[in-house]
């Protein structure tokens, strides 16, 4: 009898186990809403860095396609203007073909066309800068003589993807603006 | 105590291994989150890194790539000084002599070649004789610059002279080691005549490698150059630089009229107001213009002091310059809109509707209006060059105005000609001097070789292929026999000499200082043909296909060659010796008249399809070798040329180009008047606006004259330098009293041959274009440097070394 009263006395009582299980419980909860938000962000962050990444080499991309391209388009509409602002930017590449770089609206999405083939360079493009209602346009051109392209300035505004984002990260927009500007060299070396 | 104190108590004394477990518990969780958030706070910090790293490889991709740019200028530089230090005598560098030029490897049989010394390096022993060499030379000799190891590699300046290939070590940009550099390849192309440069740039491990391919080629790049006086007059634009060689030998700058150059305002003689404000203008100019372009700047930090003279110093067109098209705004812009209408007909149907503002001068709205056809240098003249302000009607600042454009070279020093002139050179040289943003507007002390004299001697060689296909022609023949017999078969003219009045020469001058009676040869066609010497005579609407090449006796040294038979009038409408008591010599033989060895002739209302070449004439002689040419003088080479397609006879013009071997057509494009040493005078004095004179390619005389309505596209190259006390200036005078003329001069200035527009014999001041043509192709046997210039098409980015 002695003994086995001794073996109850040596184990915890009901109300003590429940509270450690509650404890235990609430911890292992708070601790899998953590990984679970952590992991999240970790995604939301990856998911942003490589949204700049990509976003920057496109730009590179597009700047070079300026810099060795030999005539473009869409031309002023009236030679006396010098300035374009336009959803599109065509490139002759200078063996005759011409690639159109064309944004999307409706997608929010920036396309690549060519040979009358179509597909997406970079989705996420809004093109609305923080504060703005209306969307800017991604490609402004300076042209010389309303002919002839002296520089072109791009200009992205990138969200990257709504999926990664939460809740706990509120309304908050993270957004890019990719800036580059380039003059093409069969103009700057034109002498 | 209480049970709970007493189970408090238990607790501290009871095993410690509960108390152990219990312990243990928190510890775990404690490492859980600990591990938890340490890694996250790891793979934010990998993120954030790579984040960074990202950007920094991005920027020294940029900087790879811009370095890389640099060592394609440094390139560009390199071949520009040292190509221009081979001084060649073909005319065209094509494929085989391009290869030849950069391997080194021509041969007598490709003309002279001179090879300069290298400007501010010095070579003992020069690797060879190319181009190729010259540019490796320079890279070993010119440059001083550190060893630079390539990832701990250390290269060399390596030159293959059987492909012709040049391999440049490492160049740095900066002092530190970790500077950024470039290496660059030279490399002949298949072409022959192009190198391609291939520029590698490397920063911190990132290599960028660009290519641009460079043209050797010659062009001689002036619009009008000479050694004699220029004066470009009134209602004369020039589009391409001008070269004036005069005023650097002993008394050339004689204080009378000895100045390089005269340019006058188009804008003079208009209104005695606008005169007088052009006149304070150009006082201000001379004082306050820096840039050497005869405009003033508003925002300029000094040159607005000179637009703050006077009131009605303004930039009336909004294009940020005060220049003289400015003043003519300020009186004729009647409804102050900044354009001035002259033409309302053509006002309206451009879009440009207003009343007429100025009538004044007929030919001087339409001058400056159609200058620069092809405003936006599309290779199409259309509707859209019109609304960027061509052939509209008005004159506005669209009509981007310049008296010259390309800039103005002087040989002469300019304090030098300041002192000899007592004042700003800038009072003689007038009008808006327009350039590229890299160009000055005023040049001086420019020597070779960016600017060579030209002389008769040099054009030995170029005469060659001119006179061969002269030769193969029927000859010129007479009334029974030849070109004229078959002309007066077709339906021509020939009227013995004497039957027409004598004609003075200079025709139609005031000033004449001789007298021909001139046979003349009308209506009639020719082809390929030799004028004889002694023909002097006048041809009348004669049709002139290949080469028309008018023979004279190169050996006219004698100083009185050029008035040995010269007559006056007697007054009784005949004539009388001029110099009876003077004869020449011709080797052994005494001449009472040098013309019948010499050749005056004048073309009236002729057309040329091809060239006019001629002998070369040991003297200038200008009363004796002389060509004049007047009246609707069309010259055509190129069967599409648009002014040719609108001819009334295009079809018979076309036709007879056509019939032209096309090589044969190229080499006669070179030059449409390749007469080194003559006198030639292109246009009227009395200024027919209704025939305008049309030249093209290299035209080369010893002096040339144009007047009246005239467009010349191409060079216009001077060979005669006057000097004191030989040739036409044997028996007095000084050098000032020859120059060449282009466009109107008053009675009062210039050299005082025009006439006044108060004159009741006044016919209107011309219009005249100089229009260089960079695509044109030069005759052989002018030494000229070549150039290795960009083909800016070419730039790739890629390529190995």
């Amino acid at each position: 009898m002695n003994r086995s009263r001794s073996r109850q006395r040596a184990g915890f009582s009901i109300p003590e186990l429940l509270i450690a299980l509650t404890i235990s419980v609430t911890l292992l909860l708070a601790t899998m809403f953590a990984l679970s938000v952590s992991f999240t962000a970790f995604q939301s962050t990856t998911r942003s860095v490589s949204t700049g990444v990509t976003g920057r080499i496109l730009v590179e991309r597009l700047q070079t396609l300026i810099r060795t391209g030999v005539d473009f388009g869409p031309l002023p509409g009236s030679p006396l203007d010098s300035i374009v602002s336009s959803d599109t930017i065509s490139i002759d590449m200078g063996n005759g073909q011409w690639v159109t770089l064309r944004w999307d609206e409706p997608t929010e999405a920036l396309y690549w066309e060519q040979n009358g083939d179509s597909w997406p360079l970079l989705e996420g493009v809004t093109q609305l800068p923080t504060g703005e209602t209306t969307p800017i346009a991604p490609f402004t051109m300076e042209f010389k003589d309303g002919r002839w392209l002296n520089r072109a300035v791009i200009d992205l505004v990138v969200e990257h993807d709504d999926a990664q984002d939460m809740t706990i990260e509120g309304d908050r927009n993270d957004q890019f603006r990719l800036i580059g500007s380039a003059m093409p060299r069969v103009t700057a070396w034109d002498r | 105590m209480t049970r709970a104190s007493q189970r408090a108590g238990q607790s501290f004394t009871r095993d410690p291994r509960h108390v152990a477990g219990r312990r243990g518990v928190a510890a775990v969780l404690s490492m859980m989150f600990l591990v938890l958030f340490a890694s996250l706070a790891a793979v934010m910090a990998v993120v954030a890194q790579g984040n960074v790293r990202t950007a920094h490889s991005a920027l020294r991709i940029s900087r790879a790539l811009s370095v890389s740019e640099s060592g394609l200028v440094f390139a560009a530089r390199r071949l520009a000084e040292e190509s221009r230090r081979f001084v060649v005598e073909q005319g065209v560098i094509d494929s085989e002599f391009g290869e030849k030029l950069w391997l080194g490897t021509w041969t007598n049989a490709d003309g002279d070649v001179t090879v300069e010394s290298p400007d501010g390096y010095v070579v003992l022993n020069p690797s060879g004789p190319g181009l190729l060499h010259a540019i490796h030379d320079a890279h070993q000799h010119a440059d001083d610059y550190d060893v630079v190891q390539d990832e701990g590699i250390v290269h060399a300046l390596t030159m293959d002279e059987v492909n012709g290939v040049i391999v440049t070590p490492p160049i740095r940009l900066g002092d530190e080691a970790s500077s950024p550099w470039f290496r660059l390849r030279y490399e002949l192309l298949a072409d022959g005549s192009q190198v391609r440069v291939t520029s590698q740039g490397y920063d911190s491990g990132i290599r960028r490698n660009l290519q641009i391919d460079f043209q050797i080629e010659k062009k001689i790049e002036f619009a009008v150059l000479g050694p004699n006086r220029i004066m470009i007059g009134k209602n004369v634009l020039v589009e391409g630089p001008i070269g004036s060689l005069y005023g650097t030998e002993p008394g050339e700058l004689d204080p009378d009229n000895g100045d390089p150059l005269v340019l006058r305002s188009d804008y003079f003689d208009l209104d005695p107001v606008l005169d007088s404000r052009l006149q304070a203008f150009y006082d201000a100019v001379g004082l306050h213009d820096v840039d050497g372009d005869n405009r003033l700047r508003p925002d300029h930090p000094s040159e607005s002091s000179g637009v703050a003279l006077q009131s009605y110093f303004v930039d009336n067109d909004g294009d940020e310059y005060v220049d003289d098209f400015d003043l003519f705004l300020g009186i004729y812009d009647a409804d102050t809109n900044g354009r001035v209408v002259y033409d309302e007909t053509l006002a309206l149907a451009t879009g440009n509707a207003g009343s007429l503002e100025f009538d004044l001068d007929p030919q001087l709205g339409p001058l400056v209006d159609s200058a620069l056809p092809d405003r936006n240098n599309d290779g199409e003249v259309n509707a859209v060059d019109t609304a960027l302000g061509w052939n509209d009607g008005v004159l506005d600042a669209r009509d981007r105005y310049a008296k010259a454009r390309g800039g103005i070279n002087f040989a002469v020093e300019q304090n030098d000609w300041e002192t000899a002139h007592g004042d700003s050179y800038q009072t003689l040289v007038q009008g808006p001097v327009a350039t590229d943003p890299d160009i000055a507007s005023a040049a001086f002390d420019v020597g070779e070789p960016e600017m060579i004299e030209l002389t008769t001697d040099m054009f030995s060689t170029s005469h060659t292929w001119f006179s061969d296909e002269a030769d193969n022609g029927t000859p010129f023949g007479d009334t029974g026999s030849g070109q004229v017999a078959a002309g007066i078969a077709s339906g021509g003219t020939y009227i013995a000499p004497g039957v027409e009045p004598a004609e003075s020469v200079p025709f139609g001058s005031l000033g004449a200082y001789d007298y021909y009676q001139r046979p003349v040869y009308e209506n009639m066609t020719f082809t390929n043909v030799r004028i004889p010497k002694g023909t002097n005579g006048l041809f009348r609407n004669c049709t002139f296909i290949g080469v028309a090449w008018i023979e004279t006796e190169e050996n006219c040294m004698d100083p009185n060659w050029n008035y040995t038979g010269s007559v006056e009038p007697d007054g009784a409408g005949g004539f009388v010796d001029r110099f009876p008591d003077l004869v020449s010599t011709l080797g052994s033989s005494t001449l009472q008249d040098t013309r019948i060895h010499s050749n005056n002739i004048r073309f009236e209302d002729c057309t040329f399809l091809g060239s006019l070449a001629a002998d070369r004439p040991g003297e200038y002689t200008h009363w004796r070798n002389k060509i004049q040419l007047t009246g609707n003088t069309r010259c055509f080479i190129d069967p599409y040329d648009q002014d040719l397609l609108q001819q009334p006879d295009s079809a018979d013009l076309q036709s007879a180009l056509l019939g032209i071997p096309e090589e044969d057509r190229d080499e006669l494009a070179r030059s449409s008047i390749l007469m080194p040493g003559w006198s030639v005078d292109v246009g009227n004095f009395d200024n027919d606006a209704a025939t305008r004179i049309k030249l093209s390619g290299t035209i080369v005389a010893g002096i040339i004259d144009i007047r009246g309505t005239a467009d010349v596209h191409g060079t216009v190259l001077m060979t005669f330098r006057p000097e004191a006390g030989s040739g036409p200036l044997f028996y007095g005078g000084t050098p000032d009293a020859f120059n060449t003329t282009l466009g109107y001069f008053g009675s009062s200035d210039g050299d005082n041959e025009g006439v006044d527009p108060q004159d009741p014999g006044f016919n209107g001041f011309g219009e005249i274009t100089l229009r260089y043509d960079p695509d044109g192709k030069l005759p052989d046997g002018i030494p000229w440097p070549v150039r290795m210039f960009p083909l800016s098409g070419t730039y790739v980015e890629g390529g190995t070394l």
